[in-house]
């Protein structure tokens, strides 16, 4: 799938008690009023410059912070949508959050590094601690990856961070003390792709094409599923390479997307087990993206890449029954409602190049693991860019021999 | 880097991705000595193919292969000392009499130099059969995958001997200390575990030693009679083929070590 024929939604999120969902599409910000049925208007000039990474509502509903390619963090207020802050970063985002206090802004870039803002902060402070990381002095730092990191969550009771890289590890640190590793969730055999909590259930999406369930805490597996197996029926030639996002976790189900396949594969999901025989799949137009689940988990709204015009922003899920409610009247909503920005061939393909998913095929070609493989022979490969290393002479092994 | 070019058939290929700063003089020199007098062993060291493939998880590793007559004598026994970036094996080889009841592990990045420590090690063990069971070497990244091979709190020491200064600022993220790396070796570190480092190089001294101040989970031994009777120190200023190389020029080194704690020390970050 190369080819789209409009932006699409890339990111959800939505709060039941406020009536409200927020969504992107590409460097546009959107909120809803459920309980209205309005738009929230939003400054015009306050939206981000490149496309939208990540939307996320504080805990308590009352901000909701977002993240961008523009490498710039907003924070904003849920009741008006005016924005209260707005942070520039000197390195790519993979994820920001709220702290519990929504004093604080958590980040997470590629270099592999997780930083921590304080909002109240004056510019004047932010900029001159940026400068003090750059000069090694990395007072905000609260803990870092030697590899890039892909995704990064809290625990729901904010007392862990988890970290998950490209080099297949997810990572279990204190909060705020992060500098004591708790765990570490050690399985997949590819950069893992996502990460998705509930209390004390981890789950995990990596380019091994398996999702895994860990309790995160001790850093136990508790299951593996491979998704290679489960889909070989269904797709006539699977790809080499599968990413699975696990994109939802639900008291009963768990909804898995696997990349470029036009489906949503759904699992039961009870007691910290998911029931493999439980595996099925709902048909859709087009690959999806994002869901959100609204309506206190009966409806899941799935965005999808449209790759012919009349392909639909979102789909509405019924999930008791897993599957698609033709006419649901939100989802027609934001249909009809939704000013799609209009972006000509290029840019949609660029687009489409720079979203999260397709971004991970990189990662896969640059496995370690895969590397060493390929490069068994090659005895003097080394496997980061070349390193300066010190002259060392073996003289001193003489001595010790005689 | 003489024993790796002078082992190698392809030197010229060899000098382009290994060439470093301070091998600069010597490139000419190899240019025109092209001539491989010593063919590569197709390797001696059936795990060296393992080697590579770095475990998914500490429960994936086996280390018989490492410690064949140890493991037998004590199978309950894990590995409990990294020398991190061991280089030719100085301190390795000469911790196996010093710690005999431990197993010992040289980290090493560089194939060349793991596959001499191996040889070096086989070498060893077949002269006393009795001694040198309890080290072995592996090829890895320490700064990527040391999670990989131990898990929480499996080791009692941990060694950084002269490790690369890489001065430039642009590649102090390189450096094997730093603040977010000693959380790792934190990690793997018992509670009351020793990490160790010395260096030739000032710079480099004071940047490790500032990144250790610096974190809440170590505490610098301080205490002269605990260092004195530590059979280790002797052991790090001296075993290793840096620290010989040093000794030959008569240069100076510092060294200090830390002990892995578990009640977070409260550090008062100026500012
Ligand atoms: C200057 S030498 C010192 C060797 C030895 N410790 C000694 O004192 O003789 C530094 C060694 O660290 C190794 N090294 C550098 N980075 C490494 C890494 N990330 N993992 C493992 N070894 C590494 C280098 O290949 C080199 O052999």
């Amino acid at each position: 799938m190369t080819t789209i024929k409009k932006v699409p939604i890339s990111n959800f999120a939505s709060n039941d008690q406020l009536g409200l969902i927020a969504y992107s599409l590409n460097n546009i910000l959107r909120v809803f009023n459920t309980k209205t049925s309005t738009f929230i208007n939003i400054d015009a000039t306050k939206q981000h410059q490149e496309a939208i990474k990540s939307i996320e509502f504080s805990k308590d509903g009352t901000h909701l912070i977002t993240s961008s390619n523009d490498k710039t963090i907003k924070v904003w207020n849920t009741t008006d949508l005016s924005c209260i802050n707005s942070i520039d970063t000197p390195k790519k985002i993979s994820s920001a959050q709220l702290t519990l206090d929504n004093k604080s802004v958590v980040i997470a870039d590629k270099a592999g590094d997780v930083y921590i803002y304080n909002l109240d902060d004056t510019k004047e402070k932010l900029e001159k601690d940026k400068k003090d990381v750059e000069d090694g002095e990395e007072k905000n730092l609260l803990l870092g990856h030697f590899s890039s990191i892909t995704d990064m969550i809290f625990s729901d009771c904010h007392k862990y961070i988890l970290t998950a890289d490209r080099d297949e590890k997810v990572r279990v640190s204190k909060y705020p003390h992060a500098f004591d590793i708790e765990s570490f969730c050690l399985g997949h055999t590819q950069f893992v792709s996502k990460l998705l909590i509930k209390n004390d259930i981890l789950l995990t999406g990596s380019g091994d094409g398996t999702i895994k369930v860990w309790k995160w805490k001790d850093g136990q597996l508790l299951q593996s599923i491979n998704m290679f197996d489960k889909i070989k029926n269904e797709a006539p030639e699977p790809a080499a390479v599968l990413t699975t996002i696990p994109l939802y976790i639900s008291n009963d189900r768990v909804y898995v997307y696997v990349e470029e396949h036009s489906t949503l594969f759904t699992f039961k999901y009870a007691n910290n087990v998911i029931d493999e025989s439980s595996f099925s799949s709902i048909q859709l137009e087009s690959s999806p993206l994002a869901v959100q689940a609204v309506d206190s988990g009966n409806v899941l709204l799935v965005s999808l890449w449209a790759t012919t015009d009349t392909t639909p922003l979102v789909v509405a899920i019924d999930t008791a029954k897993s599957v698609v409610i033709p006419d649901h009247s939100l989802a027609k909503t934001l249909n009809e409602k939704t000013e799609v920005p209009a972006l000509g061939d290029k840019e949609l393909k660029e687009l489409f190049d720079t979203t999260l998913q397709s971004q991970f095929k990189k990662y896969s070609g640059l496995s370690e693991r895969k590397k060493i493989h390929m490069e068994n022979k090659n005895k003097d490969d080394q496997p980061e860019a070349p390193l300066k290393l010190r002259k060392m002479t073996t003289e001193g092994a003489a001595e010790v021999s005689k | 880097m003489e024993t790796e070019t002078s082992n190698n058939t392809n030197v010229e290929d060899t000098t382009s991705t290994t060439t470093t700063a301070t091998d600069k003089p010597q490139q000419q020199k190899r240019k025109k000595a092209i001539k491989p007098y010593h063919r590569i062993k197709a390797h001696s060291n059936p795990l060296s193919d393992n080697d590579f493939n770095y475990p998914v998880s500490p429960d994936k590793m086996d280390w018989s292969p490492h410690y064949p007559q140890f493991l037998k004598d004590h199978p309950e026994k894990r590995v409990e000392v990294a020398d991190v970036g061991c280089g030719y094996g100085g301190l390795t080889v000469s911790l196996s009499a010093a710690l005999p009841d431990q197993m010992i592990l040289g980290m090493e990045i560089r194939d060349k130099v793991v596959q001499y420590v191996d040889e070096r090690i086989v070498k060893l063990r077949e002269k006393e059969t009795d001694k040198y069971q309890n080290i072995s070497v592996l090829k890895t990244n320490a700064m990527k995958y040391l999670p990989n091979y131990f898990y929480k709190g499996q080791l009692q020491k941990i060694f950084f001997l002269f490790p690369d200064p890489h001065f430039k600022k642009a590649n102090h993220k390189r450096r094997i200390i730093s603040s977010t790396l000693l959380s790792e070796y934190a990690y793997v570190l018992a509670p009351g575990g020793l990490a160790y480092f010395i260096s030739d190089v000032e710079e480099l001294y004071l940047w490790m030693y500032k990144h250790f101040a610096a974190h809440p989970l170590f505490e610098q031994i301080e205490d002269q009679q605990i260092l004195l009777s530590d059979p280790c120190i002797p052991l790090i200023i001296n075993s290793s083929e840096e620290a010989r190389k040093v000794n030959r020029i008569d240069g100076k080194k510092w060294y200090a070590v830390f002990r892995r704690i578990t009640e977070p020390r409260i550090i008062n970050k100026t500012n």
